[in-house]
């Protein structure tokens, strides 16, 4: 794992990393950087689809909880209205989309993120603390199989990092 | 005198850069978690408070005579008027709402300055919405069977009536404050996770701990995060307009003339947005007072305050709120 001290760093040493034939690793930065994600060959749209998939089903089921009510379980007449009322039902139509749709965006972003996570094995490095600060750090997997401890950290040497440290686990 | 105007409309269109000088990430990461970590708690913040509790124990014993005496001790003489609680309620509503605005809109409009002031406009949104939730239910008459309003099986086999703006209500309120503790707390994660790594005592760093979530900075997590963060104000800012639309509707969906009126949805929704950014923005940097949070934020040194730097970007902001609200008062002719 390679600390760097700037997001220009950490994206330079990203790109050669994947020139230089390194698929499986991560990076670490305190804020969110433009582009790093893209640079670590992440380009999957998964997000926008379950919050429209789940804001769908809340429409339904709001719709559906009040055609319930208002039509089988409780019906009351009212001047022989119709029952099924609909403009009446929008309002609530509505919020119970966005509270559904709210909701998957934040459970799905943390289930594709696996968080909560008590443990990783990154937080075993002392170092590490201060990506949440102002450091921003390059982690090679050693499951990636062009790993090898002596060549990967020479290679990670060449990048001019500030620090290099094993990560134990 | 054109290439002046061209010189001083510069900044909106460039990035105004978003840590002042003299300032690092880590020195700004330093002071900001330095507030709730180490600093003391200033005696004039523990008078303010004490000054806002003793305010809320007023609230108490009057809540205490409302209970006991019934909603005639606020004058209202006509059966189908909340009278002081809608007042309150939709006061406290439009509060909320310019928090949400702050936040989310400017998020979408990808306006730098408000990492400054997002995070306490929507704590005062969470807060808004809190006492906004008491009033309706102080009005109800019997308060402690609120929980009627909720549709759910019962042995009286009552279901709500959902053609009533009062059940809209619990649905937009309850709606609108989940979805602004969701909005708030996943703006936390990283500051908590943050708040994690730089506490001193273990209580402390088990707590923030827990409530990061083991977040890491991961350069996937940040892409997603971000996604999420965006959908959120997405859906937030439409919410916001429909559950001020929902409080107008107590009012419009009456057959009480001069109250049955469509106006009442945009002019609400206007009303408290101008009031409340003004409000919002203004109690978190009473202008030009204060001046400490731009200069972590805003290219602004110390010293300059020329009307037209890039820095005073908010401060046009507040004050085209007040401007225009005023104005909106005076066309209403109320």
């Amino acid at each position: 794992m390679a600390e760097f001290e700037s997001p220009d760093d950490l994206l330079k040493a990203v790109r050669n990393a994947r020139e230089a034939g390194y698929h499986k690793m991560d990076a670490f930065t305190p804020l969110p950087i433009e582009g790093l994600a893209e640079a670590l060959e992440f380009h999957r749209i998964e997000l926008p689809p379950i919050v429209l998939v789940g804001g769908m089903i809340g429409g339904v089921l709001g719709y559906a909880l009040q055609y319930y009510i208002s039509v089988i379980a409780y019906p009351v007449n009212v001047g022989g209205r119709p029952l099924n009322s609909w403009p009446a039902f929008i309002p609530v139509t509505f919020e119970v989309t966005i509270l559904f749709a709210a909701f998957s965006a934040v459970l799905g972003m943390l289930a594709l993120n696996g968080l909560p996570q008590p443990y990783h094995p990154v937080f075993n490095v002392p170092e590490f603390a201060l990506a949440t600060r102002d450091r921003f750090f390059l982690c090679i997997e050693a499951t990636d199989p062009q790993f090898d401890t002596v060549e990967t950290r020479g290679f990670i040497e060449s990048l001019h990092p500030r620090h290099i440290s094993e990560v134990p686990h | 005198m054109p290439e002046a105007a061209t010189e001083s409309r510069k900044p909106s269109h460039q990035a105004v850069p978003v840590i002042g000088p003299g300032h690092t990430y880590a020195s700004v990461t330093d002071k900001i978690s330095a507030i709730v970590l180490t600093r003391q708690t200033p005696l004039s913040w523990l008078v303010g408070f004490g000054i806002s509790f003793s305010l809320l124990m007023a609230l108490l014993a009057a809540s205490a005579y409302l209970l006991v005496k019934g909603t005639g001790i606020w004058g209202i003489n006509v059966p189908v008027a909340w009278g002081f609680a809608i007042i309150n309620f939709v006061w406290w509503i439009g509060i909320g709402h310019a928090g949400t605005l702050i936040s989310a809109i400017l998020l979408l409009f990808r306006q730098q300055w408000r990492t400054s002031i997002n995070r306490f406009a929507e704590a005062m949104t969470l807060f808004a919405v809190a006492c906004a939730g008491i009033y309706p239910v102080l009005h109800l008459g019997r308060p402690w069977l609120a929980y009627w309003l909720f549709p759910y099986p019962n042995t009286m086999n009552l279901w709500p009536q959902f053609r009533s703006p009062l059940v809209w209500d619990v649905f937009a309120v309850s709606t609108y404050g989940t979805v602004s503790f969701l909005f708030w707390f996943v703006g936390l994660i990283p500051d908590l996770a943050t708040l994690r790594d730089r506490a001193g005592n273990r209580l402390a760093k088990i707590t923030y701990g827990i409530l990061a979530m083991g977040w890491r900075g991961s350069a996937l997590h940040w892409h997603r995060y971000e996604t999420a963060y965006l959908l959120l104000a997405g859906l937030a800012t439409p919410l916001v307009v429909s559950v001020h639309t929902v409080v107008s509707f107590d009012f419009a969906v009456s057959i009480v003339p001069g109250w049955h009126s469509t106006i009442f949805p945009p002019l609400l929704c206007r009303w408290s947005d101008l009031l409340g950014i003004r409000d919002g923005y203004g109690a978190g940097d009473p202008h030009p007072k204060n001046v400490r949070a731009r200069r972590l934020h805003h290219h602004e040194t110390p010293g300059q305050h020329g009307k037209d730097h890039p820095g005073h970007q908010p401060d046009r902001f507040v004050r085209l709120c007040h401007g225009s609200f005023f104005r909106l008062v005076r066309s209403e002719q109320f």
